[in-house]
């Protein structure tokens, strides 16, 4: 009997000994991923060994860092983790679920921790034009506590205060003095879901976005002219607005919006209607993403965008190479998964530039985050020019810029999280000043960015030509010759 | 190193494992077991391993002193050196930026503060080490003549940075001459999972839910606070019990047993025996090497009282806070010994359970909050004095959304588990209950794996201590 227990005892022991020792030896021999695609972020590195990262710990840290990052099968371990998250309570009669971002969760007494690397970043850009030498986005946070998920929507509780307003306004204030009388700017503050969708009951658990709204446009110069978007969103709630599992507005509520530019810019503009809708299926966001909520993978969003009917042709520029442009389209087509909301504009870039079939004589150039992506378009509908500018990724003085291009129009667009939050206010104010400084090592204008960059050249599009280029040219959706060719880098790194 | 994280799962304990069980002589597996400690010690302390080093080497000398000039004044010179050196090292670096900073503030000085970064487990290996020499002294233990071994006690990594604080003589046979059954791996095992588990599905889990319910106190309703709280009442005994449970459960696969630390503290009745319950072997060394030699209850017993709890406050962190929380218990303790203990004890078990319960939940806010502004402001909402709501939605929503978890955790403050597995050895024998007990701990560690593989970033809680 004695003698029985033993073996049990052993065989109970070896059984957890063994899962321990193989997923180890998995660990050590398995190759090791560089990325994550459903974060959307570059996975830690090995860090590099010196005498004084190890004597300040950095070096350990970074090990414990980079072996849990690249941990075999870690993905699925996080979804299990999120399905575990998910099912320690029930949701309620309304279907709701708080999350809370995991923060490390203890900062013992009232010290607050840095929020881990290993997050994904809330508004970490759609593409990996963020690379690794553009800034990261710590200001984020600020002002994304918690996000609500209600029904299959998911809402980021807002945090914005009537300062962080204040402080938005008085950088877009600064603009103009520095632009002048010859400049009209404009400013167009969007709201998210969480103003039109958050159930009465949760109210108080977020600060009002529109309420915020007003305070900013009231601490605007009246030489600004706003654009209120709320008003008109507000009346069309029934319609597709938002995402439910991405933090982005759909390209209606950007057409809704632009409607509303229009009539402060004084045009009429194109209806709806004139433009070629087409549909990117199965779409599950940001939000998901980051909760990996079930009742958000059962209700996945699409994504539909809006093919111009001018024509036009457009050039975009990658960080670091502020004078190297690429032929490229307003539309991303290809684009899928996680990043649907690429096709707009294919991503985040420094700068894209369109010229148009248009001759009202008028330029103009928008500032904006990812926001603008499905918004940015609709302008190059009436505008003889249009200059996108990402505020995080563009590296020349702005205010020279739009001197040299005779540039008269300038629309500041951020939703109200950007508009919030001190990384973005910051980059905003940034563009003023700044001056490019070409990187010292070797310039990577030739090497594409993973991801999306083999597409340079889509079909259809004759690269930087005289010719206008036809959107309508291009193959129907899904063909094959849609598909951007392979990407070296990616293979490399496969 | 900390042992909730995959670095130390997978890598440095199953190769720890391994080599260990490969080596046969028992000189081979002490060089492996203290080779692995330093490594695990200096992984997160990579410069002050060397104090380490120095503390263990200064009390080895220090007992061979003793032990030779045991009775003259040599003896006496090597004991007083060794509470010297290790509380002097404990003071310099744990309690001379707060001296430095509230003699600034007294005298409106403005000497340097100095910075130290605290060496981890600095406050645990200190009192081992002295209870060795105090121990050595009294003649209560052999003296240890091999440096290898007495190193390896001071730094076995199960028990090296957070408790429990094992004394020299609960271990001194088993470092010279130790064995391990199959039954020591398999409960050992098994206590370790449970113990990861307890660290990550509960403590980590209740810190992150906690944390908006502790801070930004604006939007706080009074139920939000006592919820915060009651979380952090949770947190704190998942941590620290579970940390124990790994270190027991290690212990055990190595051959060492234990002392324990912890015995289900939230079932007690007076805070008096909260403390026979609560981090006993903190509690046992303060009576033993402070209280008692002071003179007990014979002579001056509450200025004793008082040293010990303010001293038990103090070892807890350099602030005052965790001097008030101290003093709060001796407080406690001083009125259940005048006539409060004999009161809860005429009056009905449920009285004298809230009583206990309510004193730990607002001992922990104690705690908590290092800066009193803060402990000022959220007792006054705790309390009903700040004027804020009684209750709030998103409290609500926590609370739905946590129920199940929220409600095995206050069950398994209770020994119920321990009960059923009573039960369940006696009814279906052992065999069948090894099995439940395997797929447990796999259970156990896999979830918490999943837990942890997400987040890089995982500081153990009583690294401050």
């Amino acid at each position: 009997m004695e003698r029985e227990h033993k073996i049990l005892y052993a065989i109970s022991f070896g059984a957890v000994l063994l899962v321990l020792v193989l997923m180890g030896i998995c660990s050590l021999v398995l190759p090791k991923p560089t990325e994550s695609v459903i974060e959307r972020r570059r996975l830690a590195e090995k860090p590099d060994f010196t005498a004084e990262a190890l004597l300040d710990g950095s070096y350990t840290e970074g090990m414990d860092l980079y072996y849990s990052d690249t941990f075999p099968g870690r993905e699925k371990l996080v979804s299990l983790a999120s399905f575990l998250k998910e099912h320690l309570g029930l949701r309620g009669e309304d279907d709701t679920r708080l999350h809370t971002p995991t923060t490390g969760g203890e900062g013992g007494g009232a010290q607050s921790q840095p929020q881990a690397s290993s997050q994904p970043e809330q508004d970490l850009p759609e593409d990996a034009a963020a690379s690794s030498s553009q800034p990261e986005d710590p200001g984020a946070i600020n002002t994304v506590n918690a996000l609500l998920i209600n029904k299959g929507r998911a809402m980021q509780v807002f945090g914005g205060t009537e300062a962080s307003a204040q402080a938005y306004a008085k950088i877009l204030n600064g603009y103009l003095e520095a632009l002048g009388d010859e400049v009209q700017i404009y400013n167009l503050v969007v709201p998210t879901s969480t103003e039109f969708y958050l159930p009465e009951k949760y109210r108080s658990m977020t600060r009002s976005e529109s309420e915020n709204i007003q305070q900013i446009y009231a601490a605007l110069d009246p030489r600004i002219k706003t654009v209120d978007a709320v008003s008109l969103l507000r009346q069309h709630t029934d319609e597709y607005l938002y995402f439910r599992t991405d933090h982005h507005w759909t390209g209606l509520a950007a057409y809704y919006a632009f409607t509303r530019f229009a009539e402060a810019a004084g045009f009429e503009p194109q209806p709806l209607e004139a433009f070629t809708a087409r549909r990117l299926e199965n779409f599950l966001g940001s939000l998901y993403s980051q909760t990996q909520d079930s009742s958000l993978a059962e209700n996945p969003d699409y994504v539909e965008y809006y093919l111009l009917p001018n024509r036009y042709e457009a050039w975009r520029y990658l960080p670091d190479a502020p004078f190297t442009p690429f032929a490229t389209t307003l539309h991303g087509e290809y684009a899928q998964g996680v990043n649907s909301y690429s096709v707009f504009l294919h991503g985040d870039f420094p700068l894209i530039q369109v010229k148009t079939d248009q001759n009202h004589g008028r330029k103009i150039l928008v500032v904006k985050e990812s926001y603008g992506n499905a918004f940015a378009p609709f302008l190059a509908t009436y505008y003889d020019e249009v200059h996108i500018v990402d505020q995080r990724y563009f590296q020349l003085n702005l205010v020279d810029y739009i001197r040299q291009h005779e540039i008269h129009e300038v629309l500041f667009l951020n939703n109200v999280f950007a508009a919030n939050t001190p990384y973005h206010q910051q980059c905003i104010a940034n563009l003023r000043f700044q001056h490019y400084v070409p990187p010292a090592e070797e310039p990577e204008e030739e090497e594409p960015v993973p991801g999306q960059s083999g597409e340079e050249t889509p079909a259809g599009m004759s690269a930087a030509g005289d010719q206008p280029a036809e959107e309508e040219s291009q193959p129907e959706e899904g063909e094959d010759a849609l598909e951007p060719p392979p990407d070296p880098e990616e293979e490399e790194s496969a | 190193m900390i042992f909730a994280s995959l670095t130390f799962l997978y890598l440095f304990l199953p190769a720890n494992l391994l080599f260990y069980f490969l080596s046969r002589r028992q000189l081979y597996r002490n060089v492996l077991l203290t080779g692995f400690s330093l490594f695990f010690y200096a992984w997160g302390e990579p410069v002050w391993v060397t104090l380490l080093i120095f503390s263990s080497a200064l009390d080895y000398l220090n007992g061979l002193i003793i032990e030779r000039h045991r009775g003259r004044w040599q003896a006496k010179f090597a004991l007083i050196l060794s509470l010297a050196v290790n509380l002097g090292l404990l003071g310099l670096f744990k309690y001379s930026a707060f001296l430095y900073e509230n003699l600034n503030a007294l005298f409106g000085l403005s000497l340097t503060v100095p910075t130290f970064a605290l060496p981890i487990g600095i406050s645990f290996y200190t009192f081992q080490t002295i209870s060795y020499t105090v121990d050595v002294y009294r003649d209560q233990v052999k003296v240890q003549h091999s440096f290898l071994r007495f190193l390896m006690f001071v730094s076995l990594y199960p028990q090296l940075v957070a408790g429990p604080i094992v004394r020299y003589q609960d271990v001194a046979a088993e470092i010279d001459s130790r064995t391990v059954s199959a039954r020591d791996l398999s409960e050992g095992m098994g206590r370790f999972c449970v113990g990861l588990f307890k660290k990550v599905f509960v403590a980590n889990i209740a810190g992150e839910l906690s944390g908006p319910f502790l801070s930004g106190f604006d939007q706080l309703s009074v139920a939000g606070a006592w919820f915060g709280a009651v979380l952090y009442t949770l947190q704190i005994y998942y941590d620290f019990s579970g940390y124990s449970d790994m270190a027991i459960g290690l212990g055990r696969l190595f051959g060492f047993h234990y002392p324990e630390n912890f015995n289900y503290p939230y079932i007690s009745r007076t805070a008096t025996e909260f403390w026979r319950r609560w981090h006993m072997t903190l509690g046992s060394f303060f009576r033993d090497y402070l209280y008692i030699p002071l003179g007990g209850r014979r002579r001056h017993p509450w200025r004793n009282l008082f040293l010990v709890w303010f001293a038990t406050g103090f070892w807890h962190g350099a602030s005052w806070n965790f001097v008030l929380w101290g003093l709060y218990y001796g407080a406690l303790i001083a009125l259940e010994r005048l006539f409060l203990g004999r009161l809860l004890e005429r009056l009905p078990r449920v009285v004298s359970h809230l009583y206990l319960l309510l004193a730990v939940v607002v001992g922990w806010v104690l705690f908590y909050f290092t800066d009193f502004d803060q402990l000022r402001e959220f007792c006054s909402i705790l309390f009903g004095f700040a004027g804020h709501p009684l209750w709030d939605v998103g409290l609500e929503l926590v609370l739905l959304n946590h129920i199940f978890w929220l409600a095995a955790a206050v069950a398994c403050c209770m020994p119920l588990l321990p009960a059923l597995k009573r039960w369940y050895y006696g009814r279906f024998g052992t065999g069948s209950a090894l099995v439940w007990q395997t797929a447990a701990s796999l259970v156990c560690l896999a979830l918490s794996t999943a837990l942890l593989a997400g987040q890089g970033y995982n500081p153990f809680l009583y690294y401050r201590f």
